[in-house]
């Protein structure tokens, strides 16, 4: 079969569509309270990333290599990884439900983004291919999407202890959200640091160094070691409420420079992506 | 070990300031460049742009900030730490299995049968274990949980020790050879590295690089590359052995890498103004595809001119396989392209003053030597981390401590040490479970 690009935007742009309506939805259905509304944007969101996942498929048979190595592969799986990894969590976990509210919004405006970008087809170099890359890859995107659902936690904290009313009173009582916070901020540790170890396995692999301070490694390494310091405060400094929520945001700030910021600004072996 | 040096390096406020001293440090090294890598006209415009700085960045060595002894100090520290704290950490997950403290538990039943009680644990995973009391029951699902801390903290101990012994001790060594190339081992290596308690890596024998084979697969992308090498050693021996990229070949404990720098190179000859003749061979990058080019910028010592080349695997930019390269050369006076020529093989044209023919292609290809040890160590630390992590996180421990009654029912509480709020619906279940006295 001829590959199409403009099937392929196409079922993007349907995507970004229905995740809207989902992200609509749901939005309602929270807010509102309207059971109705929010099962309406759960059938959306399942939906539009099964129309994802095939255009992912699509593209990857195309160009013969996973989404990784442009800037619209990357922000495309980042977006998917986020709704695919919610609706698990969500089963798990259903009392996680709020956090909707940001994840899906987040997944609409990563998968539009990265249709900005120019769709050209990237040839993966030859150390590319292993399957500690994928790994290494993939572990970052996991730890992504459970920091996205642990941000929704620390956001909703500081909003409900700033003003409890409206749909704000529906949440989860403040002990609730701050532990969630926390435990989600443990998941993508955790995602993050053996994310890390596939990454260190495939350098040593590759090139005969399993760490060589590149800007992108050094900003990955601060960010485990500040959420380690995050999860170490709220272990043995009884660190919790509005400054632990404080101290999650700043650190998830920083992985976004390390995921993305780095590889916009530096001249990382690990910039080759965003190029 | 005295009582306050362990209580010093077991103190909660030890580990956090070392955290945030090594979060420091790295974050510094990203503002200040560092000689590991950046190039030396990088490094060199930094200094122009920061002279204030350069007392404080020369003094404490910043541009090196990860070789410099203090900076091993606080990982050894940090490491030391970690495994003191280790065995505190051992010592209070035994505490917590055998422990039948009700304090801080949430009473869930006044009066249930042993065999309700038993039978309700068991459907919910809460398996039984042996009470420090006696008259008391405990059931803990999970308790594996109670050693996700160890685990992480030992991981973290083997992690940081094996890196700084492969930091302190490993050395490499790296050549870039054309194919048919000898390199006589006393000649020196490209570019080579040690750790300060190492001595600096020899070449094992004289080395050539017999071949350079490259498949391409779907859409001209590289599949494969490899490299067929000779070493012979000075008592007359000689061993052929192949280095892949992503398949690491041995030689003697040392680790032979296939880099991802390959091409081809181009032998040149240049005959200037005066007659003379001076012979180049030009190793550029191997082009990403074929309407793509491969660059390379060099430096000609018999000119005061730059060279800066490029050029496509085939001529026609059809193939990648193509037996017609096409070279284009620029000679550059002072940033600026004084003039220009493509060039096949045997071809010959005018650039600037100089006559330049373009002799033949081989392949190059860059080879690492690696001597280093400690990474299994490193990799088994990482996959302790990993699993104290996933056991810590994911698999929390709950637990049910029952005591026994004058009637002979046991009054039960529920217990969740950590993330409570994750798992309220089971403790319901277990509540609603004992109070209809079936599971």
């Amino acid at each position: 079969m001829k590959f199409s690009l403009e099937l392929f935007m196409g079922a993007n742009w349907v995507a970004v569509g229905i995740y809207v309506l989902a992200t609509i939805a749901n939005a309602a259905g929270v807010l509102f309270k309207k059971d109705r509304f929010e099962r309406l944007g759960y059938w959306c969101a399942g939906g539009g990333l099964l129309l994802h996942t095939l255009a992912i498929a699509y593209w990857w048979a195309e160009v013969g290599h996973g989404p990784y190595m442009a800037p619209n592969e990357v922000l495309s799986s980042d977006a998917w990884m986020i709704m695919a990894c919610f609706l698990i969590f969500l089963k798990v976990y259903p009392r996680i439900r709020p956090a909707s509210i940001l994840a899906f919004p987040a997944t609409f405006l990563m998968l539009a983004l990265s249709l900005f970008y120019n769709p050209g087809i990237r040839t993966l170099p030859a150390t590319f291919r292993s399957i500690w890359l994928v790994i290494h890859i993939g572990l970052y995107k996991i730890s992504l999407a459970t920091l996205v659902i642990g941000l929704a936690f620390s956001v909703f904290y500081l909003l409900k202890k700033r003003r409890d009313e409206g749909w704000l009173q529906r949440l989860p009582a403040l002990e609730t959200l701050d532990i969630y916070s926390y435990r989600f901020a443990g998941f993508g540790f955790i995602f993050w640091t053996i994310g890390m170890l596939a990454g260190s396995i495939w350098a040593h692999q590759s090139w005969g160094r399993f760490w060589g301070w590149d800007p992108t490694e050094t900003w990955a390494l601060i960010t485990c070691l500040m959420f380690g310091a995050y999860l170490h405060l709220r272990r043995f400094f009884q660190w919790r409420g509005s400054r632990a929520a404080w101290f999650f945001i700043a650190c998830f700030a920083i992985s976004l420079v390390s995921l993305f910021g780095m590889a916009t600004l530096s001249g990382s072996i690990h910039a080759e992506y965003f190029k | 070990m005295t009582p306050n040096i362990k209580r010093w390096m077991t103190a909660r406020r030890l580990s956090l300031g070392l955290i945030i001293a090594l979060a420091g440090m790295m974050y510094v090294s990203t503002l200040i460049p560092q000689a590991v890598d950046s190039a030396p006209d990088q490094l060199g415009a930094w200094r122009r742009g920061h002279a204030y700085l350069l007392w404080l960045v020369d003094g404490a060595r910043l541009h090196r900030i990860y070789s410099q002894p203090w900076f091993a100090a606080t990982i050894l520290l940090a490491a030391t730490a970690l495994a003191i704290s280790s065995w505190d950490q051992f010592a209070a997950a035994r505490r917590k299995l055998r422990s039948a403290e009700t304090g801080g538990g949430e009473e869930m039943a006044a009066s249930a049968a042993e065999h309700t009680l038993r039978s309700a644990a068991r459907s919910r995973h809460y398996l039984c274990f042996r009470a420090a009391a006696p008259g008391r029951l405990k059931f803990i699902r999970n308790p594996w949980g109670y050693f996700g801390n160890l685990s992480l903290h030992i991981g973290m101990v083997l992690v940081a020790g094996a890196s700084l012994y492969a930091a302190l001790t490993a050395r490499q060594g790296v050549l870039i050879l054309v194919e048919g190339e000898w390199r006589d081992n006393r000649q020196a290596w490209n570019a080579s590295e040690h750790g300060i308690l190492a001595a600096p890596l020899s070449l094992p024998g004289a080395i050539r690089l017999d071949k350079v084979r490259v498949r391409f697969g779907a859409k001209n992308q590289p599949a494969e590359v490899s490299s067929d090498i000779t070493i012979a050693e000075a008592d007359g021996r000689t061993e052929s052995f192949t280095a892949t990229i992503n398949r690491i070949a041995g030689y003697r404990g040392l680790r032979v890498y296939h880099a991802s720098q390959y091409g081809d190179a181009f032998a040149l000859e240049f005959i200037d103004a005066q007659g003379n003749t001076h012979f180049e061979k030009l190793p550029i990058q191997q082009p990403l595809g074929p309407a793509k080019a491969g660059y390379g910028d060099f430096g000609l010592r018999w000119s005061p001119h730059a060279l800066s080349a490029k050029y496509f695997a085939d001529v026609n930019q059809r193939s990648m396989t193509g037996a017609t390269p096409l070279l284009v050369m620029r000679l550059i006076d002072r940033g600026r392209e004084i003039s220009r020529v493509s060039l096949t093989p045997g071809g010959s044209a005018l650039l600037g003053d100089y006559r330049v023919r373009l002799l033949g292609v081989e392949k190059w290809a860059k080879l690492i030597f690696v001597d280093i040890g400690g990474i299994p160590v490193i990799f088994a630390g990482f996959a302790v981390i990993m699993l104290g992590g996933l056991v810590h996180y994911m698999a929390p421990p709950r637990e049910l401590i029952a005591v026994r009654q004058e009637d002979g029912t046991y009054r039960v509480w529920w217990k969740a040490p950590a993330f409570r709020e994750f798992f309220v619906d089971e403790r319901d279940e277990l509540t609603e479970a004992l109070r209809k006295g079936h599971p």
